[in-house]
């Protein structure tokens, strides 16, 4: 044997060596994962499905299939058929994306949770859950009104993304009557006979820049006579500036806006099913209303055109998953 | 005594390994093409989207619709050519515009609205609400409206020719 042995010290260095570049080899190794917080499945996924379900609420109509003759259709008129919902969706039409229809709303309300987890795409591999609020601004009253909170079930997770946008509520059609541009008759016609036999709807008479009473709400067979009477409350309600009147005669002044609401129950048919409340006539103490010879077409007139009436509103949407738990 | 070199190595490749993983490491964090785009853009992509909404909330059409906000056709077609400035951060004509807006902006959001159109005389761009200036991280959300023959037009626009083609900029950011 010679005077130095150095067969032992290779083990030490080795073990020596491998430690220090295990040491650097696990502190990169964990902390690469922590570069990609940002990828993490929660964050970024629930906010992309919070827009795509703004969207599909505030942009789309929604759909509903039914059958004819066997092949297989749809329509957007979900709000009617939701035994057949497709899809959901708040939009008034295609044409009008961010204008939502408060018939739609008023039917989300009612539908199941499940349901509607369903139809908004939430319930594929993952699951997500939902919180919607929709907030109108209703401008007449000023009020804001919570037209739905659907608030079921209680969120426990850690982690939910919210999205808000700015909406438009379409709360239904009314004629506008501005009474500004001719004021010569107390008593206004509408003729509603255009009615299509699908029309469920009030009608709403939107009168304003007048000044005078508006009395009572009659209607009539033809443009002339005879004249038959309705009851107020039960056939026929006005609003004075988005509040109920508790009876008439109502006194407008300038700023005033009036609405007449017939409701469309008190309509009279004949026994064949023929409308008879062809005319709505409308009366007042002064000369405020245009009047006209054949009166107003409710569907169809040049001059006092039917508009959908709308109001501001945020919608909030929350969106959670226990996936990412 | 000999003096033996066999030890030195393993030591020295494990630390030389060790530097090398820690210098790659640093090289990708401080490289920027790691940063995502996604989580910290929400923000901005949320404030964006109520941009675009309120404009489009504004923009409705009178011959079947009535709001009581807007439109915003009309706003424009009776704008009197007054822009913004220090004393008055919005032109008077503007105030219900202005109102409307801020009626649909979250809390904490500040906004500048300007009109830029084409004339005979070149391309105008006026700030007409200025309510400071934009940060970093503001975004723009842009709506055109076209004036025509037969819309009620203020004296400013009497002496432009028809059609006019106006593109409405709201610009919106975080306090």
């Amino acid at each position: 044997m010679r005077g130095w042995d150095d067969t032992g010290q290779s083990n030490i260095d080795f073990l020596f060596g491998i430690s220090v570049f295990l040491l650097t080899f696990i502190y990169a190794a964990t902390f690469i994962p922590g570069l990609f917080s940002l990828y993490q499945p929660a964050s970024i996924d629930l906010n992309s499905v919070a827009y795509r379900t703004s969207a599909m609420l505030a942009e789309d109509p929604g759909w509903y299939t039914y059958a004819v003759n066997g092949n297989l259709t749809g329509d957007t008129a979900w709000e009617t058929h939701d035994n057949n919902l497709s899809r959901i969706g708040l939009a008034v039409d295609k044409e009008h994306p961010g204008v939502l229809l408060i018939d739609k709303i008023n039917k989300l309300n009612e539908i199941n949770y499940p349901v509607v987890k369903d139809k908004l795409g939430l319930n594929g591999t993952v699951k997500y859950d939902i919180n919607i609020s929709i907030v109108m601004n209703d401008t007449r009253t000023g009020e804001r009104k919570e037209l739905i909170n659907m608030t079921t079930p209680d969120c426990q997770a850690t982690n939910v993304e919210s999205i808000e946008r700015n909406i438009l509520i379409s709360t239904g059609k009314q004629l506008f009557l501005d009474s500004g541009i001719k004021h010569t008759d107390s008593i206004q016609r509408i003729n509603i006979s255009n009615m299509t036999p699908s029309y469920k709807d009030n009608f709403t008479i939107r009168i304003f820049n007048a000044t005078g009473n508006i009395m009572k709400v009659e209607w009539s067979n033809d443009i002339v006579n005879p004249i038959s009477t309705w009851v107020y409350g039960n056939d026929y309600i006005f609003y004075l500036n988005g509040r109920y009147v508790a009876s008439p005669p109502v006194v407008l002044s300038d700023e005033d806006k009036l609405e007449v609401v017939v409701m469309n129950n008190a309509l009279v048919y004949d026994v064949y099913g023929n409308l008879t409340s062809k005319y709505i006539w409308i009366y007042s103490n002064t000369s405020l209303f245009p009047g006209g010879e054949y009166g107003i077409d409710y569907f169809n007139d040049p001059v006092y055109k039917l508009k959908s009436v709308t109001y501001p509103a945020t919608m909030r949407i929350e969106v959670w998953s226990y996936a990412f738990e | 005594m000999r003096l033996s070199d066999d030890a030195q190595l393993y030591t020295i490749e494990g630390i030389i390994a060790s530097l090398i993983m820690i210098s790659t490491l640093l090289f990708i964090i401080e490289s920027n093409s790691i940063v995502t785009p996604q989580a910290e853009k929400s923000v901005d992509m949320k404030l964006y989207q109520r941009a675009v909404d309120a404009l489009a909330c504004l923009d409705w059409n009178e011959n079947d619709s009535w709001s009581s906000i807007g439109p915003l056709k009309e706003y424009v077609a009776n704008w009197d050519g007054s822009e913004a400035n220090l004393s008055s951060e919005v032109s008077p004509c503007m105030a219900g515009l202005d109102h409307d807006i801020s009626s649909m902006m979250p809390p904490h959001v500040l906004y500048n609205l300007n009109f830029t159109y084409y004339n005979g005389t070149g391309k105008h761009s006026k700030m007409v609400i200025s309510h400071g200036k934009p940060s970093d991280n503001s975004v723009t959300s842009t709506c055109i409206v076209t004036l025509n023959e037969g819309d009620k037009l203020s004296n400013y626009w009497k002496n432009d020719a028809l059609p006019l083609v106006v593109e409405v900029k709201l610009i919106c950011w975080y306090i």
